[in-house]
């Protein structure tokens, strides 16, 4: 047992693992102890009823009972024990460099004295336990007069030195507990053996006492002031004296210590255990510089530059790559380009080439809530909406957190990846840091549109102070740099730094994209357009099944038409509200728009939530318009757009009228907006052609499309996107209501979300596949020709190639205002080589403007390295038959080719 | 063996009383720093300087600088690289494998019997390894491992780079 604490006590004072060469069993001896004097426990019974029925309990009888207690009281320590022959070995003892004693002046005696036989002299000296040398002797001043002859010896004291030990914190408690005696359970009031019964209550309590092991149990506050027994009096062998009584070290009187006690000395190693570390890059105590600092150290000298690296970041248009390329090579910058540019992907581009160069580690961005677009939306429908569109679409690897919320409190190390705050919750970001007084710092610092809000000098210097980063891009539509310019002073930035300004108009951009810059742009609805949305469809729920299923097309045009007007205009405005996220982001674009002195024509198709609306909400902004609405005299319109194009103060042209009435001359204004595009693609191209936007070649010309995410505009998009019904080239010649008619009844029941049965969609491909393989050329021939009129070409015309199962078809559009014509090559094959079409794309045609080429294959069509100097629209196997399937060509009712006459 | 994170792991001598102090970076495989932290300075006493003796520095360097750096990281590491040879205890304290650098050919430490030369890319500088003699057949591995590393990035830089920190570090409690 007492090896076994032994043991478990030295090893745990030291870390070494090696016990043998310490022989700690040599150190550690537990001392006899002479008196135990032991307090009182209190205890009780955990069960506490009294009726504990034994079985026959007669006397004399052992009875064994065990009990557990529920609170112990631990009587503190009496009384002090007191070693009685505390045993230890010698440890150490050796002077290592012992101080030359020098009795030279000290010693001189006065000519009037004479030293005796028994003159000692005293030598105090004091050991220190850490420092092995005599600190000196005192000397006593006084002038004897040596008579060598009668010296025979000097008596040396020593002081014995103050050992004080040091074992380390060791907490060993030993308790001794009183067991319970037999004569304790035989008092009638607690056994009353008659009724076998026990009383618990009055069961005796157990002594419980502590140990206290000097030396062991108070290691951490004990300190043993050990006076090892008095050096005897030495006597000096073979001194050896010189003339002038100097001693010297190598002639030191040997001194025999006859005998000599002393405690174990524990030269307690806490190091071992007390190594501190820390990560300086978390010092709270360390300001943000430092800190920063020292990140800079640590991160190397190896900086990224653009040129080299920017493989991290593909696929940027060279306007958008040259933009990136400013804001990562330049720490201060300030970034103004006209909406349109698309300023939020060359923020995002750069800032994917930093992550990933791992130049910064955490960025901010303050951005306007309008401008934040939806992640969910974008991955749902894999396009770019808003900045986090941009993001997750773009940059998915850079993880963001949108702080919305005072819960979340934000400190320094928390700063990872990119946090982003609107505008709306910056002042609650701000006042909760300065509540928290937390430093949070920022690599990067990005505040997208930020004239809105940090437009003084102080506003960017304090936000510069508020998280010090060591990237801070500012960025803005306003081309006019002398409206902020003054407000960027270089005094708070770092030695060496500056801000760097970015200006481009969009016209500088002319050259480097397509002239029409056409975008959507997605809007979240607001609870108000979401509730009115969702009555409107459930009030509605039975007549549409109902006007569905009938697929009567005046029915149609009377409910599910104007359904889609009522949803529509919910998606501009609910009733409730004054504005909308469509006209809040509209009021945004058109400040800076109008501020850059730039143009812009606001298409919209509705009177009380579209143009009205419109009017009243400029009105609130304070801003000038002019509103033409539909049944306007031709002169009156006339006289509002001569205002449009001549007046600078007036910046918007709004009107519900169509645009062929219109007449606008696209090369005075430089924005147009549709508020509420119609969901039939046909119309959006009519709109376009209308406006004479095909094949426009003019300034620099942006057109935005507002469409409402989570709402109709996305289902039915998604709809039209899956079965192509958006590739103009392939549909562009369908009259809106023929297009309409492509959309099945099916399809409309999922658009607004009825219960429907799923068709056997794969039944009718299994079908039209296995028949087309029975097809001949001239079947083949029939069925091309009717899917060319049913995409609203005429006067077909079919050029045969002899000994090939191919052959060419060309016709031109039935449409009044249309002039397109289209040109095929068709293929009965399985395998169609390139040689045998690329020739007949590229081939020259003096139509070539305005003529559309397909390539039609029943298998695959293969493609060589040959540019190709014209679109192709290739339609091979699986997408051949898709078309079949949509224009409901082959059904399985007749496996005959319905007779489609050219007038139909 | 595939490196994703190296421990680089230095000391810094504080001068004339200031004892020494450990620093650990870790960085990615294209040295990206990960995680750096450092331990506070280590003074021994003159009286456990008499009572090591020898192997003070050795106990120093293991003991109470690698274990507890090694300990308060929160990466996992593949290798930790280190440049004085007195660390490679370090590899019979725990399981990571410590490998020391040096650009000296002739710099063999006694715990290990050979010396593998780490091909940089561009030549300008040799590279040797070694460890502890017990480990000395892994040795293969974690050179060619540090070869592809050693192809675009100097193995050697970073524990410049943790000697400028670590004197940053110095200044700024100086300074408190």
């Amino acid at each position: 047992m007492l090896k076994k604490v032994r043991q478990k006590v030295a090893t745990s004072v030291s870390k070494i693992n090696n016990t043998d060469y310490y022989e700690f069993s040599k150190w550690l001896r537990l001392p006899s102890l002479n008196h135990i004097e032991f307090g009182q426990l209190e205890a009780e019974l955990l069960r506490t009823s009294k009726d504990i029925h034994l079985d026959t309990f007669e006397i004399p009888i052992t009875y064994k009972s065990k009990f557990q207690f529920n609170q112990i009281k631990v009587i503190p320590i009496k009384e002090k024990l007191s070693l009685k022959r505390p045993k230890a070995v010698l440890f150490f003892f050796s002077i290592a460099k012992p101080q030359e004693i020098s009795f030279n002046s000290n010693l001189l005696l006065s000519d009037e004295e004479t030293v005796g036989r028994n003159f000692l002299i005293a030598i105090v000296t004091q050991i220190s336990p850490y420092d092995f040398t005599i600190t000196g002797a005192t000397s006593k001043e006084h002038k004897f007069k040596i008579n060598f002859s009668e010296i025979k010896s000097i008596q040396l004291l020593v002081d014995p030195p103050v050992v004080i030990d040091k074992l380390s914190e060791i907490q060993t408690e030993v308790f001794e507990i009183e067991l319970l005696k037999d004569n304790q359970f035989t008092d009638d009031k607690i056994f009353d053996l008659s009724h076998h019964i026990v009383d618990v209550s009055n069961l005796p309590v157990p002594e419980v006492e502590r140990f206290m092991i000097p030396g062991i149990d108070d290691l951490t506050t004990h300190v043993i002031n050990y006076k090892p027994e008095r050096l005897h009096s030495s006597t000096i062998s073979e001194v050896k004296f010189s003339k002038d009584f100097r001693l010297s070290i190598s002639k030191s009187p040997k001194m025999d210590f006859k005998k000599t006690s002393t405690k174990v000395l524990r030269f307690a190693q806490t190091n071992t255990v007390a190594t501190k570390t820390f990560n300086p890059l978390e010092n709270k105590k360390s300001s943000i510089m430092e800190k920063k600092l020292l990140k800079h150290i640590i991160t190397g000298s190896v900086k990224a530059t653009w040129e080299k690296t920017k493989k991290v970041i593909p696929d940027l248009l060279p306007h958008q790559e040259e933009g990136a390329k400013f804001l990562a090579d330049n720490n201060f910058a300030v970034m103004a380009e006209e909406p349109g540019s698309d300023k939020q992907l060359q923020i995002v581009g750069a800032l994917k080439f930093l992550f990933n160069t791992s130049q910064i580690k955490s960025a901010l961005i303050i951005i306007k809530n309008t401008r934040l677009g939806s992640a969910e939306h974008s991955s749902r429908n894999k396009l770019q909406d808003g900045l986090l569109g941009r993001i997750v679409d773009y940059a998915p690897e850079i993880a963001y957190t949108i702080f919305n919320s005072a819960e979340k409190l934000v400190d320094d190390s928390a700063s990872s990846s990119v946090l982003i705050v609107s505008y709306k919750h910056y002042d609650e970001l701000n006042s909760l840091l300065d509540n928290a007084a937390i430093n949070r710092s920022h690599d990067l610092v990005i505040v997208d549109e930020f004239m809105d809000s940090f437009n003084s000098d102080n506003d960017i210097e304090n936000l510069f102070h508020r998280f010090y980063p060591d990237h801070f891009w500012l960025l803005t539509g306003n081309i006019k740099p002398e409206s902020y310019q003054k407000n960027f002073k270089d005094t708070y930035l770092p030695e060496g730094q500056s801000w760097k300004y970015f200006i481009r108009p969009i016209e500088d951009l002319s050259d480097k994209i397509s002239p029409l810059k056409y975008s959507n742009i997605w809007f979240e609805p607001d609870p108000d357009q979401v509730e009115e949305y969702q009555e409107l469809l459930a009030a509605n729920r039975d007549e549409l099944k109902h006007v569905i299923e009938s697929l009567n097309p005046f029915k149609f045009q009377s409910s599910v038409f104007s359904l889609i007007h009522k949803i529509k205009q919910i998606e501009n405005f609910s009733s409730s509200n004054l504005e909308s996220p469509k006209s809040k982001f509209f009021i945004d674009q058109l400040k800076i728009t109008s501020g850059n002195g730039r143009k812009t024509l606001l298409l919209t198709q509705y009177d009380n939530l579209g143009l009205k609306r419109l009017e009243k909400v400029l009105d609130k902004y304070n801003l000038r318009y002019l509103s033409v609405v539909g049944g306007s005299s031709p002169e009156d319109l006339k006289r509002a757009l001569n205002l449009f194009y001549t007046r600078d103060d007036y910046p918007i042209f709004m009107t519900n009228l169509k645009p062929a009435r219109l007449k606008i001359n696209l090369k005075k204004i430089n924005y147009i907006i549709n508020f509420d595009q119609w969901w039939n693609p046909s119309s959006q191209w009519q709109t376009e052609e209308e406006l004479g936007l095909e094949n426009y070649s003019g300034p620099q010309l942006v057109y935005n499309n507002y469409l409402m995410a989570n709402s109709f505009d996305e289902i039915i998009s998604d709809m039209l996107e899956a079965k192509s019904l958006t590739n103009k080239e392939m549909f562009g010649e369908l009259s809106g209501e023929s297009l309409a008619e492509i959309i099945s009844e099916y399809d409309w029941k999922i658009i607004f979300d009825l219960s429907v049965d799923t068709p056997n969609r794969q039944e009718n491909i299994d079908f039209i596949k296995a028949n087309l393989s029975k097809f001949t050329v001239d079947d083949f021939t029939e069925l091309i020709k009717r899917i060319f009129i049913r995409l609203g070409y005429r006067d077909l015309v079919v050029n045969e190639l002899p000994d090939e199962p191919a052959f060419y078809i060309s016709g031109r559009s039935g449409r009044l205002r249309s002039n397109a014509e289209f040109r095929a090559k068709c293929f009965l094959a399985k395998n169609v080589a390139a040689q045998d079409w690329e020739d007949f794309v590229n081939g020259k045609s003096a139509k070539a403007a305005f003529e559309r080429m397909f390539v039609i294959s029943t298998g695959k069509i293969s493609r060589s390295d040959k540019q190709l100097y014209r679109k192709a629209n290739i339609i091979e196997g699986d997408q051949l038959i898709e078309l079949i399937n949509q224009l409901n060509l082959i059904t399985k009712d007749t496996i005959k080719l319905r007779n489609f006459d050219e007038d139909d | 063996m595939e490196i994703g994170k190296i421990a680089f792991l230095e000391t810094y001598s504080l001068g004339d009383s200031g004892g020494v102090m450990g620093a650990i970076l870790v960085t990615d495989s294209e040295t990206k720093p990960l995680e750096f932290r450092v331990t506070a300075p280590i003074k021994p006493t003159a009286f456990q300087k008499t009572l090591y003796g020898d192997v003070l520095l050795e106990h120093v360097l293991v003991e109470l600088i690698s274990v507890p750096l090694l300990n308060a990281i929160n990466e996992q590491i593949d290798l930790i690289l280190v440049k004085d040879s007195l660390f490679l205890g370090a590899n019979a304290k725990q399981a990571i494998r410590v490998v020391r650098v040096t650009s000296d050919e002739k710099s063999k430490s006694r715990a290990s019997s050979k010396l593998e030369e780490v091909k940089q890319a561009d030549g300008t500088q040799k590279i040797f390894i070694e460890t502890s003699k017990k480990f000395e057949t892994e040795l293969q591995g974690v050179k060619e491992s540090l070869e592809k590393i050693a192809e675009h990035r100097n193995l050697d830089e970073p524990f410049e780079r943790l000697r400028i920190a670590c004197e940053q570090v110095q200044s700024q409690r100086t300074n408190e």
